[in-house]
């Protein structure tokens, strides 16, 4: 699985992509599908940058925050680094 | 270690991209081994991959993008349109097929004007629109890609659910389709003989991709 799908908000947003095509294709070609779009958002440059202008960035109490708090460490960052979510501290008012 | 390619000729800023240009190479094989799902060996890969490197480094303009992105693109297409040319593998047809017509939907997205002035649900709305476009794209290369009887049998549905999107195309972007996805005609062919230019025939490509993810969407709304 791709990592960026471990993310719960992206994987939102592949699955209703997805999902016209569950019923018309066979389960390893929806599983190409997701795999693939979640690749795009990691490394094509025009997709990146939408959706790190359209993921919600949640704030958490230590004022460290990105999407994919669910990753083990190394995975996030990984995920971080490919997608360019970035984090925003609490306060700090900057968007990109 | 860098090494000098005599076909590269005298040029060394050439020389230079193609040197610079080959870690990303190795990363294009081994992520593009992973994505057609182990089928093609990676050596198998390579002489297209070298091909597509020695392109980016004649053709590379640092005006106009970084020099990884660049080999990265010109490498991925150069891999993939060797699969499809030379069907070395009917198992991974289907996938590269699908892998070039993400690629061309990058490329026609790419110059869409900026966008930084949306608000957060406009960009939601905009990135859904785009994964939508890019599905359908990929569910156009399975299908149309698909070479052996099980791959016809298991993606029919989806053939006939996207036959009758397309079907209800206007007639220069349905033609457009049918002749670059159905009938393997490039590009530049169809341009030529509907009697515009190719970067008209990619917007129009564009159109008609967004079209399909809409009528395609629709199903599940």
């Amino acid at each position: 699985m791709h990592p960026l799908l471990a993310d719960p908000w992206v994987a939102a947003r592949i699955d209703a992509a997805v999902a016209p095509y569950r019923g018309l294709l066979a389960s390893e070609d929806l599983e190409f599908l997701r795999n693939e779009l979640a690749e795009r958002l990691a490394t094509d440059e025009h997709a990146a940058r939408l959706l790190r202008r359209a993921a919600p960035r949640h704030v958490e109490q230590s004022g460290e925050a990105f999407v994919g708090a669910a990753f083990e460490p190394d995975e996030a960052l990984e995920v971080r680094r490919a997608s360019g979510i970035r984090s925003r501290r609490a306060g700090s008012g900057a968007d990109e | 270690m860098t090494l000098r390619v005599a076909s590269l000729g005298e040029d060394p800023a050439i020389e230079r991209h193609y040197n610079e240009g080959k870690p990303v190479l190795e990363h294009v094989l081994r992520w593009m081994v992973r994505r057609l799902g182990h089928v093609v060996p990676i050596e198998d890969m390579r002489a297209s991959a070298l091909e597509g490197l020695l392109e980016a480094a004649r053709t590379f303009d640092p005006t106009r993008a970084s020099l990884p992105t660049y080999v990265a693109r010109k490498v991925r297409w150069a891999i993939l349109d060797g699969i499809k040319r030379e069907r070395r593998s009917r198992r991974a047809l289907a996938r590269a097929t699908a892998l070039l017509c993400a690629e061309r939907i990058s490329i026609e997205f790419a110059s869409a004007p900026d966008d930084a002035g949306f608000s957060e649900d406009d960009h939601v709305s905009t990135l859904d629109r785009l994964l939508e476009a890019h599905a359908v794209a990929l569910a156009l290369g399975l299908v149309s890609g698909a070479s052996t009887p099980e791959e016809h049998i298991s993606r029919a549905e989806m053939a006939h659910a996207l036959r009758r999107a397309i079907d209800a195309l206007p007639e220069r972007e349905r033609k457009l389709v049918e002749r670059h996805y159905f009938q393997g005609e490039d590009f530049d062919e169809i341009a030529a003989d509907l009697g515009i230019s190719k970067s008209w025939a990619s917007r129009l490509h564009a159109q008609a991709i967004q079209s399909l993810a809409t009528a395609i969407a629709a199903r599940t709304r």
